[in-house]
Order: structure tokens, then sequence, then C-alpha cells
């Protein structure tokens, strides 16, 4: 069989494999609800309105969710390695997941350090805060490393100073959690474990739309994407206009990973991961094929972390950081090792 | 026909001169050999003439403009380059390295088309690495690595070809290989190129024109058979003792 | 570094503070307060309305946080038809938090309660064995709610904690209950705390109950910290273990803080201003603590809590006076019950820490007082 039909099988296998998991996700659950139930609220006329709440209002956004959000940071992971042209290189390397923590940290702990009197002047605001106050840090930090990333030349100069950018709004994020009270705390430990329960129904369509705007951008990169793989000068001599082309990468995987870690909270891993088990499975370097199929993947792997996450018997969701990390970081490695 | 021209040509960073204004002219079909110790600006030299970074001052005429007057596509179109860096992903495969060589000419999704294919297809012929084709470029030898970047050029369909160093880190045989390949681009296809190179005695067998320049001095362009006469690499490089072949 | 920080901060809160005075003026109707039911607590009002009570909770995090409460044998009046209604006694009921549901137990109200979170934590035996008959299901953890679980009881009501920047509300759309916030803990008065147990006993339409058993508490309370406020030669105390070397103290304004003033305790830190807790390294401790007379320490060890156990988690302990003089007072959570009982006790804990401040004070009817909560560790 030729490369081609392979990759073609296990592209309609992976398929099939999301749509199982995917229907899994709906059906699976800490609430275990017998298959008649489940069977009723799909095609009969009386189902069980809370079986139909927790499938349709809870399950169901939750799964679409995991969906976006796990095509967005995998993309955003293959943008960021691409360009960097280093296998190791995810968004989290660009400070901006640290950058939408420190947002969170300060709109949740300095209300907390001033006490209640100040937050309820807030009102409503300060429940929209933590989404609100993730998507303008990590959306501060994209503005200075594209900022950096004008006045370097060199990428991985540009990955040190992302480093560095990490650390610094990581350090005042400690140093703020340092001056307050332990309740305060709590709201901040919440978002940093990550959950796909908190778009929910009313927020869905906003992001899954912004998502897709992302995800449409990256398609339209794939010849550009292709090019650099050459190296810069080599890119620039094909006629790309280097600069521009580095900062819209580094623009749309920035917002991916801002909007996503906004809602979902800063979820490691499948942005490293998934690019890699991609390139290995498929062996090939054509973004043109890469980028839709590591959103794909990106999906795929994103819905089985969240199964796991909420499988019975456990009391409470699991943090869907652990999920990722406990699911990705073998894939690495059996991936590395097969190879060789 | 002349392909390039350069007039009171300064090159360097920062407006600081690296070099004495520069004057030379070329015609197409002519292999030329840049030589000189490290350092004297042969990279500064090609980074200028392939548009990477700006004259400090003075002008470049290709093919009778201006450089700058091109965009950048059609400098694509008119100037290949083949580099010491090369690629490095683990999935990159030759066939795609040389098909990058459309870029200029395919569309915005980068869609190879029938054509593409052909040019393709005939660039790997020429370089000779057609059963390369389907293997990963990380695979290859350096040599292949070499063939496989100048057949990406080929692909790029340029009338002129830079060079650097196109024979450094590989094994005597395929140097040779390479200098007949270069020549025979030249002669039969009419491509014109410049590279750097530092394997004197094999570069004089196969070039037409040789460009000197070393730290301070004046780029001096001279045909070979005249420099093997005159001594003049002995004077400009104050070696001790002459070349000969 | 510091310096930024407070600068920012002193910002920050001028301009909240100026929001302040201006939503209190849009807000006029709410100083009127002639009417409220609530006496002590800052962060809910009990007003009477036709037939029923409008109840308001202020925690800061919602807006909407105004019920009209009516006996389900009561027809609601018209014109509070579009109003967010509480129907009591409610038929079932989340619990969030322990000091919730120990209302509900304490009114004998328990099978109201469906729900619960963190079950793991507590000693209540009642509570285990309802959790294990199934009669009460643990929804998970207030850092990780288990949505299904709880939209899979279906609650008229879920009675929540409210923290900064969480937001419960979709619990509430997901399950169709009412959400009823309960930030107990903002309240820094100790009679403020005890108060909300009239939320509960509204809910439960025991409201008669909660208001006789408050009265009660305010008495004894009153009158005992009456008696101590005279008293001049005040004992110095301090709070808490560390944790890692860090202490996380109570501040001069919290709720400890005014039962030790009000106990004719000296607390160490006094002075400060926040109601909250506050992060103190070793060495400011010992520099402040060492000679205080009494330490305050709150444990869940199931195991024997001895001084000698605690020199060997901690060089430091010895150097500290109150425990050189064996001065501990410890309450053992999981003996006590005391995050899910004492803040409805006030007096109790007010009785006790009289008890081992000035135990002359303890007459009439506190006469042959054991402490409850806090006793002193003796080896």
């Amino acid at each position: 069989m030729s490369r081609n039909k392979i990759n073609i099988s296990i592209l309609i296998a992976i398929i099939f494999l999301g749509i199982l998991l995917f229907f899994l996700n709906l059906f699976v659950g800490s609430v275990t609800i017998p298959f008649a139930d489940l069977f009723n609220v799909f095609f009969g006329s009386e189902g069980n309105q809370t079986v139909s709440t927790i499938v349709f209002d809870y399950r169901l956004p939750q799964a679409v969710t995991a969906l976006f959000a796990g095509a967005a940071l995998s993309v955003a992971g293959l943008l960021m390695q691409t360009l960097f042209r280093n296998p190791l290189a995810d968004p989290s390397m660009l400070g901006i997941s640290s950058g939408a923590g420190l947002g969170v940290a300060i709109t949740i702990l300095l209300t907390g350090i001033l006490g209640a009197s100040a937050l309820s002047t807030m009102g409503i605001w300060s429940n929209l805060g933590v989404s609100l106050a993730a998507f303008v840090g990590a959306t501060l930090v994209l503005m200075l490393i594209l900022g950096f990333s004008s006045r370097v030349r060199n990428m991985t100069t540009l990955i040190i100073i992302g480093l560095m950018v990490s650390y610094l709004a990581g350090s005042l994020t400690d140093i703020m959690k340092f001056f307050s009270m332990k309740e305060d705390i709590h709201a901040f430990v919440i978002w940093g474990m990550g959950s796909f329960s908190a778009v929910g129904t009313s927020k869905l369509m906003f992001f899954s739309t912004s998502i897709v705007i992302g995800l449409f951008a990256s398609l339209l990169m794939s010849k550009n994407l292709n090019v650099i793989l050459l190296g810069d000068l080599y890119a620039e001599n094909l006629g790309v206009n280097v600069k521009r082309n580095n900062l819209f990468i580094i623009l749309v995987s920035g917002y991916l990973t801002a909007i996503v870690t906004a809602y979902c909270g800063p979820i490691a891993f499948l942005g490293l991961a998934i690019p890699h088990l991609t390139r290995f499975i498929f062996k090939t370097s054509d973004h043109r094929i890469l980028v839709p199929v590591v959103m794909l993947i990106g999906m795929v792997v994103s819905l089985l972390c969240n199964l796991v996450a909420r499988m019975p018997g456990f009391e409470g969701n699991l943090p869907i950081n652990a999920v990722t990390a406990f699911i990705g970081a073998p894939i690495v490695i059996w991936v590395i090792l097969r190879k060789r | 026909m002349e392909v390039l021209r350069t007039k009171d040509l300064h090159i360097g960073y920062k407006d600081k001169a690296i070099l004495p204004p520069i004057n030379v002219s070329l015609d197409e079909g002519n292999l030329i050999a840049l030589i000189g110790p490290n350092g004297a600006g042969k990279s500064t030299l090609f980074k200028t003439l392939t548009a990477h970074i700006k004259p400090i001052s003075g002008s470049i005429e290709l093919l009778g403009k201006e450089l700058f007057e091109y965009s950048s596509k059609e400098k694509a179109m008119l100037i290949g380059l083949v580099l010491t860096e090369r690629p490095d992903d683990m999935f990159l495969k030759v066939y795609d390295v040389v098909a990058s060589g459309r870029c200029p000419y395919t569309n915005f999704f980068g869609k190879i088309e029938k054509e593409d294919e052909n040019i393709i297809q005939e660039s790997l012929e020429i370089v000779g690495i057609n059963h390369l084709k389907d293997r990963y470029f990380n695979t290859l030898s350096d040599g292949e690595k070499q063939k496989v970047m100048i057949a990406k050029t080929l692909a790029q369909n340029t009338p002129i070809i830079f060079m650097d160093e196109p024979t450094a880190f590989i094994d005597y045989p395929s140097k040779i290989e390479l200098f007949s390949l270069m020549k025979m681009l030249t002669k039969e296809r009419n491509k014109t190129i410049i590279f750097s190179s530092h394997d004197l005695e094999l570069l004089l067998r196969y070039t037409d024109d040789i460009w000197m320049i070393s730290k301070g001095k004046e780029l001096v362009s001279a045909k070979k058979d005249d420099l093997l006469e005159s001594g003049i690499l002995k004077e400009y490089f104050n070696l001790k003792e002459d070349i000969k072949i | 570094m510091k310096k930024l920080i407070v600068v920012l901060f002193s910002i920050i809160y001028m301009i909240t503070s100026c929001n302040d005075d201006l939503k209190n003026k849009s807000r006029g109707e709410y100083t009127n307060d002639t009417l409220n039911l609530v006496t002590y607590a800052q962060n809910f009002k009990i007003y009477p309305v036709e037939s029923g009570y409008r109840l308001l909770i202020i925690d800061g995090f919602k807006d909407n946080n105004e019920f009209y409460i009516f006996n389900d044998t009561v027809v609601i009046p018209e014109e509070f038809a579009d109003k967010q209604i509480i129907k009591t006694p409610i038929k079932s009921a989340v619990a969030f938090s322990s000091t919730q549901w120990s209302v509900f137990q304490k009114l004998g109200e328990i099978a109201r309660v469906k729900g619960v979170l963190e079950s793991n934590y507590t000693t209540n035996n009642e509570i285990l064995r309802l959790v294990a008959e199934g009669k009460i299901t643990d929804v998970g953890m207030s850092t990780n709610v288990n949505a299904e679980k709880l939209i899979n009881l279906q609650p008229d009501l879920i009675l929540y904690t409210p923290y900064p920047g969480i937001d419960f509300s979709h619990l509430g759309e997901l399950s169709g209950a009412t959400m009823l916030s309960f930030p107990d803990y903002l309240e820094s008065h100790p009679l403020g705390r005890a108060e909300w147990m009239k939320v509960v006993g509204l809910l439960c339409g025991k409201e008669d109950v909660t208001n006789q058993w408050f009265e009660d508490v305010v008495r004894r309370y009153e009158s005992l910290s009456y008696k101590c406020s005279t008293i001049e030669n005040k004992p110095t105390v301090f709070s808490d273990l560390p944790f890692e070397n860090q202490w996380y103290v109570p501040g001069g304004n919290s709720y400890i803080a005014k039962i030790f003033a009000d106990a004719g305790g000296d607390y160490i830190w006094k002075d400060n201003e926040s109601a909250g807790s506050l992060h103190i390294d070793a060495e400011s401790v010992l520099l402040k603590a060492q000679q205080a007379d009494f330490w305050r320490v709150i444990n869940s060890y199931d195991t024997p809590f001895t001084y000698d156990r605690l020199k060997n988690e901690n060089e430091l302990y010895p150097l500290f006076k109150a425990f050189k003089e064996k001065q501990l007072l410890v309450c053992n959570v999981r003996e006590c019950g005391y995050f899910e009982k004492s803040q409805y006790e006030p007096d109790v804990l007010l009785a006790d820490f009289i008890y081992h401040f000035h135990p002359e004070f303890l007459t009439d009817e506190w006469e042959n007082y054991t402490p409850r909560y806090f006793k002193l560790l003796v080896k």
C-alpha cells in the first residue's frame, strides 16, 4: 500500500474514533444513565427531563468545548513548532498562559485583598471577570512578544524572551498569591486546574466562533508554513515576507491560546503532544495536510481527555490539566521511542 | 547579455562599509567564484546582492533594473539561493524541498499544477537525484543534500543563482561532481552562478571569472586565465607561493 | 516591589471606594433599615412583607440576590409574582458548606438536604451515615463541583458559598434550582456569623425557632463580653500553626480577633485592619509572639497531639513562651465539629477563652463550665 493510501485509512479510522468518543462523552459521566433513558432522550418522544438536561445542557456543550479547545491548542502548538523549528515549542513557551494566569490573579486576588467591599462594587463584572482577565493578560503578553519579535530576528532569542516573560508573569502571580487570603486563592486554583465545563451553552457560540476564526486563519497559512521549514533565508528568497509571516504566526497561535486559556484555564500538553503525534503517524511535514489533521487529532485526544476526566467512580471531575499531561506525556515518549 | 551590474556599491551593516566601493558587471552563462579569507565580507556581499540586506549606498542592477524596484515575488523568480544552512525537519521529503522552489509560481494554497510537476521532475533529473525523491531529506548525505538544494533552485527557475560555499563539508568525489554540475548549468542551461568557495585549486579548473575580496581591499574581478598568468593571486592575498595548476 | 504593590492597591482602592459611594446612593432604599429583622449580620437582610419575607443577600458578587419567601400554604400576593420566590419549607436543598447543613441538622430538618460538598472532611456521624446510605449525595468539592450529580438530584435550592471570581450561576441554570448565596464567612462579628442561622430557619419555615436561639446566643454573648469589658490585665494571645514556616494568622478585624478581645485577651495582631487572614513569616511571628501568654491552635490530627510531637515537628516551637509554659489552647476539629458548629455558638467560644484567660468571670449560668472547643493542652 502506498503512503497515501495508508494515511487515508488512518484518517478514516481517526474520524470514526472521534465520532465514537464524542458520543461516549455524551453517554458517560459521573451520573450513570441507563441505556433505555439515553435511547428515550435521543429517539423517544418523551425523555426524562433530568437526563435530557445532563446530556444536552451539560455534557454536550462540554464535549463541543473540548472539541474546539483541542483543535485550537494543537494547531497553536503546530504553528509554534514550525515557527521556531523546535519540536519542544508550544504556546506556553511564549508566556501566553502565564500572562493569562497573571490576569486572573490580578482580578481575583487584588479584589480579594481589597476586601468584599471593593468586590461588591464590581457587581456582575466579578463573575465575568475571570475569562476577561485571562484574555486581557494573555493578549498583553502576546503584544509584548509581538513587539519583541519585530526587534529580534533570531527565533531562539524570542524563545528566551518568551520564557523570561513567562517567569516574570509567574512570579508576579506568586507575589499576588502571597498577599492574598486563602479564600481568594480558591478561584485561582479552580481556573488553574482547567476545565471544559466552564464555557456552557450561553458562551459556547462566542467561544466556538472565535476559535473557528483562528483555525481558518491557520489553514490559510499552510503554504508559507511549508516554506519557512527550509529556513528564514530560503523562505525570504522564495518571496515570503518572513518578518510579517512570523508575526502572523505568533498572532494566530497566541490568539487561539488566549481564548482557550481564558475559558478553560491553562491546559498543558495538547499543544506539545498533538503535532508530534500527527507528524509521526502521517510522516509528513506538509502543512496542507498537517494543519487540518492536527486539528482533527487535537479534537479526538481532547475528547478522550474529557472522557477520562469525567469517568464514573471519581468524586468530582479530575482536573483536565492533569489528564492531558497524563495522556500526552506517554504519547510523546511512545512516539519518540518507536521512531528509533 | 548583462545580468548584473553594481555601481559604487557600499556594503556593510549600520552605515559602516566593510569594503571599498564595488563596481562589477556580469554576463549570463558565467560561473563566478568569490574567493577571500573568512571575515572578508563574502556573505555580506551575497546577502546584499540577493536583497536580504540593503546596501549602504550605490546601486545593484539586475537585468537592467534596480534590484529594489522588483517586488519580492519578482526577485524570487530572478535570484536562486543555495546556502550552507540546511532544513532540519524529520519528515521533510526530498520532493517537497524541490517542490518548494515553485513557491513564487503557485497559487495562495501552494497547489502544484501539472506544469509545476514537470519542472520539478526535470530539476530532479538534471541534478541526477530522481531516485532520491521519496526519501526524507534528513537521511541524505551532505553531498546529496546539496544537490537537493540545487534542484530546488532549478525548480525556482531563476536566471541567477547564488551559492554560499556549496562544496564545504563534502567529500572529494562529490566536490568534483558538484563543480561539473555547476559548469554544465551555466553552459547548457545558460544560468549565471556566483558561488563562494575555499577549494581554490579545484574551482580554478571550472570557473570562468573569479572575484577576489580581502579585508579593506577593492574587489578584483579577473578572468581565470589572466589570474594564473599574472601572479595576481599571490600578490592580492600576500601568499608566499603562487598557485599552480 | 512591595511599595509598588501598595501604591497599586491604594489607587485601585480609591477608585473602587468612590464607586461604593455612588452605588450606595443609587440604592437608597436599602439604607432605610428600620424594618430589617437582622441585627448583627452585615451581609443579609430580612424584611417582612405581606404574608412573607423579603430576603436580601449582600455578597458583592451578584446583583440579583433578592428573594421573596412565602410559606407553602400562603397564596402569594400578585405584586410579587415576577420576583424570585422561595416557597417554604423547601423540599430539597444542596448545601455547599458545613455551616449550612449543620443548622438543618440542629433544626431536625436534615432530611431536606439532598447533597453536600466535601463530606470526606467532616467527622459528623449523621452526615457520614446519610452519605453512606445514599440519602445524601456528595457532589464534589467547592473547587470542583460535580455538576452532573448535582443536576441529577433535582434540588429546589442550592445554598452556595460565594468566592471572588467563581461563578456558580450555571449550576442553577442547569438544575433549575434557586441559587442562594451564603457568604457567612464574610461576617467579621461573631454574632453576625451566628445570625446566619436565621436564613436556614426561614428556609425550613422555622424562623421562630432560630430567632429564639439567636436571641439566647446574643444575650449570653453580650452579658459575658460586658463582664469582661472592664478587665485591664489582659493576657496576650496569638494563633495558629505555620505551614512550611509561613503563618496564616487571623487579621486584627477578624472574627476570632473580636472573640479574643471580648474575652478580655490581647491579640498580638489586634492593630491590623484586615478582616481576613495575614500571611506572615516565622521571623515576624517570633518577634511579636515569642512572649505571648497563650497560643490558640486548631488541628485535625487523628493521633495524640502533644508538646513532644510539636517539638519534633518544628524546632521553633519551643522558643515560644506559651509553649514553654504549656499554655496551648487546642481544638481538634475532628472531635468537636468546630467548623460546622462553633460559628452558631459564639457565646460558647467566648466562654472557652474566658475560661482560660479569666476563669473568675464565668459565674451564674456559666458556673462549673468546661470548655467545649478549646482545651488547654496539658502534656
